[in-house]
């Protein structure tokens, strides 16, 4: 070794160390530096993603035989014909203004959604335009917006956001229901089919639990043989001998479930409708981070990302219970204010009635 | 004054009245009598095929209810008109106060259907054993019944009230209204962008939803809910 070299080893000696702590910090500050650098970077990809779809639906719309125009609405692209470009727009700017928070936590993954959106005019043509590029078609009868859940556009981004849910939520929530009416909700839980659904519309926590599927579609749990029984007895008699070979009396319930699920076809005892309504229940009240939790984990059971998200399951099936049961009830009766209604025109057709220009005479 | 006018609309209605206030009796009675059958001894999903067997029944009663207070509204009508309303123009006083007490007295008839509802729907709903979380409400389906029937009765007697030519007016305006209604929202929609509804739309809107004069047509017609 050269004396050269020696010398630059003892130099590197000499020159003072810093101190741990101070490695810490330097490296802290470094990652940061780095991180808003990325975080810059991502922006800046995230601008170019929107402009590459929007090209990309530029181009597509060139190959419609309607003039068609693109808009940018929170996450979505919507492509729609030139002439209701603005309509569209301010219903989709509208409706996400107006979207749950569940909604709006999906942002992110709603990201490069796109529909194709007809508003009356030109469906035909335009619907075929979504079929060839293979896009959602979404049509809108402009005047039947009524309430949110009938709304086409805020029921299309609930679909989109169940979209984003993990393969076994959407299997377990079926479609997205439109209407979500209150009366229809208690009606259809208070004749649900099953011991075990009427102990849940009774307000029994863990019935409700089971009614609604979150452990798993448990046939045995949700009736019990006598009530299979009868639903073979009514609408499938020729399967009547071998569910007795299946579901003797006390029934074997593993090869009876397995009888029912697949011979059978009975439907569970609450559908799409009830369990959306918990479903949207426990998300319009889970923080974001809670929200994101529950869409990507798809280890967990669903009981158990229900639980993650709601904290206590058993407190927000209690809520939901007393929402959909209850309140209902407080409300204003539909009857009482349907007849100050016919009260008021009942007077109005009088005041018609004795102002006819037969009684004007003289 | 009130008391012979009533009388009066009673002797003209009373006969045309009679066969809306047995089917009026007898028609929650069959309805509830064949949904009961129905869900005899079912042991799987009763509240559920009780409320679909009693759904069929559903869109029959607001149509009777139309026919009861037409029914009402034509007949009061019906010795005025045939004699041109001479007797009505000779009486000492005000025209409105004569078509006020026959309006009041025609009125007081429409209750004479909905009383018979009203006890068919008692009688069929007292013997019936209902599932659990289900009821019956004879009551409110009667003051329906009765409200359906009034606005039918107002808006008839409001019709037969004026001439022949305000009825023609009134009938021609809406057919025309229609017909250019749906040419001029059209053209308005196709030349200027704008998003205006159909006639019939916006007519289906102003009359059939709250609080549009025929609202109390749609809603609830169950006579058994939760």
């Amino acid at each position: 070794m050269s004396r050269f070299t020696y010398a630059l080893i003892a130099l590197s000696l000499l020159v003072p160390k810093q101190s741990a702590a101070q490695d810490v910090e330097y490296d802290l500050a470094e990652l940061r530096a780095r991180i808003d650098s990325l975080s810059a970077l991502q922006q800046q990809f995230q601008q170019a993603a929107r402009v590459r779809d929007s090209v990309a639906a530029a181009t597509r719309t060139e190959k419609s035989s309607v003039p068609l125009d693109t808009a940018v609405v929170g996450p979505f692209t919507l492509i729609t014909s030139a002439r209701d470009r603005e309509h569209v727009e301010r219903l989709f700017a509208r409706a996400w203004s107006e979207a749950p928070a569940m909604v709006k936590a999906a942002e992110r993954r709603l990201r490069g959604s796109t529909w194709v959106v007809a508003l009356k005019s030109d469906t035909g043509a335009i619907q075929t335009f979504a079929k060839q590029e293979k896009l959602q078609f979404l049509p809108i009868i402009y005047w039947r917006v009524d309430s949110f859940a009938e709304d086409p556009v805020e029921h299309a981004l609930l679909e989109a956001t169940v979209q984003t849910f993990p393969q076994d939520v959407r299997q377990w929530l079926g479609s997205v229901p439109r209407s979500q009416d209150p009366q229809n909700l208690r009606r259809e839980l208070a004749v649900a089919p099953g011991e075990k659904a009427q102990r849940c519309h009774a307000g029994e926590v863990e019935a409700c639990i089971d009614v609604l599927g979150l452990r798993g579609e448990r046939w045995a749990v949700w009736y019990t043989a006598a009530e299979i029984r009868e639903h073979v007895r009514r609408f499938a008699p020729d399967l009547q001998e071998d569910f007795e070979g299946a579901c003797s009396d006390p029934p074997d319930t593993e090869v009876c479930a397995r009888f029912v699920a697949t011979r059978l076809r009975l439907a569970p005892p609450v559908g799409s409708r009830i369990r959306a309504s918990f479903l949207w229940h426990v998300l319009d009240r889970a923080a974001p981070s809670d929200l994101d939790r529950f869409a990507s984990d798809t280890t967990a059971t669903l009981e158990q990302r229900m639980r993650n998200v709601a904290g206590d399951l058993d407190a927000a099936v209690r809520s939901w219970h007393s929402e959909m049961i209850e309140a209902p009830q407080q409300s204003m009766p539909a009857t009482a204010r349907t007849g100050i209604a016919s009260l008021i025109w009942f007077m109005v057709a009088a005041g018609f009635a004795t102002r006819s220009t037969r009684w004007r005479l003289g | 004054m009130f008391a012979q006018t009533l009388m009066l609309n009673w002797k003209v209605a009373r006969w045309p009245l009679l066969p809306f206030v047995l089917i009026a009796f007898g028609l929650p009675l069959l309805a509830l009598r064949m949904a009961a059958s129905f869900t005899d001894a079912v042991v799987f999903a009763p509240g559920r095929a009780l409320l679909g067997a009693l759904e069929i029944w559903t869109p029959f009663f607001p149509f009777l209810a139309f026919l009861c207070g037409a029914a009402c509204a034509l007949s009061v009508w019906a010795w005025d008109h045939r004699a041109n309303h001479v007797y009505a123009l000779t009486l000492p006083l005000p025209r409105w106060k004569y078509v006020l007490l026959k309006l009041g007295a025609g009125a007081l008839l429409v209750f004479i259907p909905a009383f018979a509802v009203l006890a068919g729907a008692l009688i069929g709903s007292s013997g019936l054993t209902l599932p659990d979380g289900l009821h019956a409400y004879p009551v409110t389906f009667a003051f329906r019944f009765l409200l359906a029937a009034m606005i039918a009765y107002a808006a008839i007697f409001a019709l037969a009230a004026g001439t022949q030519r305000t009825t023609t007016l009134v009938l021609a305006g809406l057919v025309l209204f229609m017909i250019f209604g749906e040419i001029g929202a059209g053209y308005l929609n196709d030349t200027l962008h704008t998003l205006l509804p159909a006639p019939f739309e916006l007519l289906e809107a102003a009359l059939l939803r709250w609080p549009g004069p025929f609202n109390v047509y749609g809603g609830n017609w169950m006579l058994i809910d939760v």
